[in-house]
């Protein structure tokens, strides 16, 4: 899966190992599960034969020239390449890199001027520290030569140590807790040893490596890497020793023995060992990971990046493209506001009778209609429709009984000045019913029937719902004569309604006249 | 001298810049963002900004001139129910014009003073007719169903003192009169 992705991938980068007598290559790809090879290939050549040999390895892998910045990192040989660590004094805060090579080397035969040096500074442990990588200017130089012929700028010209201990920390990471470690790469027949703080390269050792004796070179060089690391401002002891490659070793060196002796945890790893093309494939992820904080011995020989390389063209296009977008969308955005407004405009155009008139007096016009619809409307809707009342109350009388006077109220609430308060206006119904009492002297039972019905009748139901009974009054006009009993009913509006709602009546009459 | 130097020196000074890849990125975003503002947002969004204003002017007129159309036809709807002139007179003798079409003997009837509705005059009239209860509602029916907007604040029925089977009705009818 990775490797699929890893083809797919456009991010690639390649790194180059440049011996002596082989060059060995490593292509890389990033992808979301971290890098992954896609390719490697060494091959040997003779010393006059490394233009031809650089340009026939590297041009399948960097494309056409036009595609040519591809990343492209290399390693120099251990050999080639002087490495120092120091702790960094207070007194010599502000100090070029030539001076400080030429206080290391102490040789009055070697002319630093003749020396490509680069130089990093950092804390990885308490104290500060200055490491220092130099090689020949003259080697150097020939060798960029010969690479920027093939149209290849280098991203960074670093040391094995860095290349191989990059590598050898992406597959095998120190214990957690670990700060201070000791990484032993084994080849066929010599090792390298790099003490590191945090990932820092601080001492590296080349050693032999015996067969017979792989325990006691082990304990030889970490014995030799803790004294020296000290000396190049170690302040802590050494925390893990890893082993890389070596298998064929493995079986021979007693692990726990090797721990007990060293006093540290002892890890073998099978790779990275010390081979050509690990240490390229060491350069080809520090491509992938751009740090600041890394060796590039060509750093002052190489030509300078220019704007036109250095432009992110990717970037801008999509800056370009969102604000495109952004573009768009207000254009949009204007051109729908644009179609509204005439759609708004055509139907205001329609209207001639608009078209003299300002704002203010179409507000003037509309207050003065709402003024005026409002108080016909009112004056309708809050009037009662007494015919229904004086049409349909007599019907539903008991048979005996008769309508003895009739008298309905309902006024036209009378708007005070403003400092006054409305009058409420007075609304009811009063009916006063007299039916005959029967002899023995009890009072009418249909009565109770005929609240009853008004009680259920619709229109009281809306305009007067609260009937009730008010009083009764016996009455006889002479001695011997039918005695009646007058009954008088007072229907009510609701008490909290100040207006209600339009009477049943007065809607219907409005209805009928409009009609 | 200084200010040719001074430019050189901005200029080297800038492209020294530019060289760094995070400074690069901060220039060119600015840039970007600079002209995308000034090129693109700034006119459009005078272009926007005026467009919508027209269109809320437009759109507030064409809100009130429907509202006025509404307004004008309710109005038309009782437009014709209202006389042309406030004359008490002339609804007096309305009144007594419907009274006379119905067998009602017109005891009283009074003018009082006219009650505002709205921007408009009612006449406000207390009259006392005797007849009989059929009469009596046909008058009723006449003014409620009128022409013109009338309107009964209180209506009363009740025997006439002679108690020959006749009835009294006392009516206060108001009328818009425009």
């Amino acid at each position: 899966m990775k490797l699929l992705l890893g083809r797919l991938s456009p991010r690639r980068a390649v790194g180059v190992y440049v011996g002596d007598d082989e060059i060995a290559v490593s292509q890389v790809a990033g992808t979301p599960l971290g890098p992954v090879e896609i390719h490697r290939h060494r091959e040997t050549y003779q010393p006059n034969e490394l233009p031809g040999v650089l340009q026939r390895v590297l041009q399948p892998l960097v494309g056409k020239r036009r595609r040519r910045r591809r990343l492209v990192a290399f390693a120099l040989p251990l050999l080639r390449v002087f490495f120092s660590t120091r702790p960094l004094k207070a007194t010599n805060v502000e100090f070029s890199p030539k001076v400080l090579l030429h206080e290391v080397l102490r040789s009055p035969n070697s002319n630093v001027e003749e020396m490509a040096i680069d130089m990093m500074q950092a804390s990885p442990g308490k104290r500060p520290i200055v490491s220092l990588v130099s090689c020949r200017k003259k080697y150097l130089s020939n060798l960029l030569g010969n690479i920027q012929d093939c149209g290849i700028r280098p991203f960074r010209v670093e040391p094995t140590t860095c290349a191989l201990l990059r590598a050898a920390e992406e597959q095998h990471r120190a214990p957690r807790k670990a700060k201070t470690v000791l990484r032993l790469f084994l080849g066929k027949e010599d090792g390298l040893a790099v003490l590191s703080v945090s990932g820092w390269p601080l001492v590296p050792r080349a050693l032999k490596v015996a067969e017979s004796d792989v325990t006691t070179a082990v304990v030889s060089i970490v014995r030799t890497l803790e004294t020296l690391g000290k000396l190049c401002g170690t302040d802590s002891a050494l925390d893990a020793v890893l082993v890389h490659g070596g298998a064929e070793l493995r079986g021979q060196a007693d692990l726990e023995a090797l721990e007990q002796q060293i006093g540290v945890p002892i890890q073998w790893h099978d790779g990275p060992a010390l081979d050509n093309s690990s240490i390229a494939l060491g350069c080809a992820l520090g491509c992938l990971k751009p740090n600041g904080q890394a060796f590039d011995l060509a750093r002052s020989i190489k030509p300078r990046e220019t704007l036109w390389e250095l432009f992110p063209w990717g970037e801008v296009a999509l800056q370009v493209a969102v604000v495109i977008c952004l573009g768009l969308f207000l254009l949009n955005y204007s051109q729908e506001l644009s179609e509204t407004y005439a759609a708004v405009r055509a139907e205001t155009a329609r209207r001639d009778w608009l078209a003299p008139l300002a704002e203010q007096q179409l507000g003037k016009e509309k207050m003065e209609l709402e003024q005026r619809v409002d108080a016909i409307r009112k004056f309708l809707s809050t009037r009662i429709v007494w015919t229904a009342y004086t049409h349909d109350i007599p019907s539903r009388l008991p048979a005996d009984a008769t309508l003895n006077s009739f008298q309905g109220l309902c006024e036209l609430e009378k708007k005070g000045k403003k400092d006054e308060k409305s009058t409420k206006p007075k609304k009811s119904l009063t009916m006063r019913i007299g039916a005959p009492i029967a002899k023995d002297g009890s009072a009418p039972k249909e009565i109770d029937g005929f609240l009853d019905s008004l009680r259920g009748h619709s229109l009281l139901k809306r305009d007067f719902p609260l009937v009730e009974l008010a009083d009764i009054k016996w009455f006889q006009p002479f001695a011997g004569a039918q005695a009646s009993a007058f009954f008088t009913v007072v229907c009510l509006p609701k008490p909290t309604s100040s207006g209600g709602p339009p009477s049943a009546g007065a809607e219907k009459a409005d209805k009928q006249k409009e009609h | 001298m200084s200010a040719t130097e001074t430019r050189g020196g901005f200029k080297a000074n800038l492209i020294e810049r530019l060289h760094h890849p995070v400074q690069l990125r901060v220039f060119i975003t600015a840039t970007v963002l600079l002209v995308g503002y000034g090129g693109v947002y700034m006119p459009l969004d005078s272009s926007i900004a005026e467009s919508t204003r027209q269109l809320t002017r437009e759109q507030q007129r064409l809100n009130l001139a429907r509202d006025i159309e509404h307004l004008r036809a309710e109005q038309k709807r009782f437009q014709d129910r209202l006389p042309r002139e406030r004359d008490p007179n002339e609804w007096v003798q309305y009144l007594l014009g419907g009274i006379r079409t119905l067998p009602l003997k017109l005891v009283t009837l009074d003018a009082k003073t006219p009650l505002d509705v709205g921007p408009f005059k009612a006449i406000v009239l207390h009259c006392e007719l005797v007849g009989s209860f059929h009469d009596m509602e046909q008058l009723l029916r006449w003014i409620e169903f009128n022409d013109r907007l009338f309107r009964i604040d209180s209506v009363k029925i009740s025997p006439h003192r002679s108690n020959d089977g006749t009835l009294v009705l006392q009516l206060v009818v108001l009328g818009v009169m425009g």
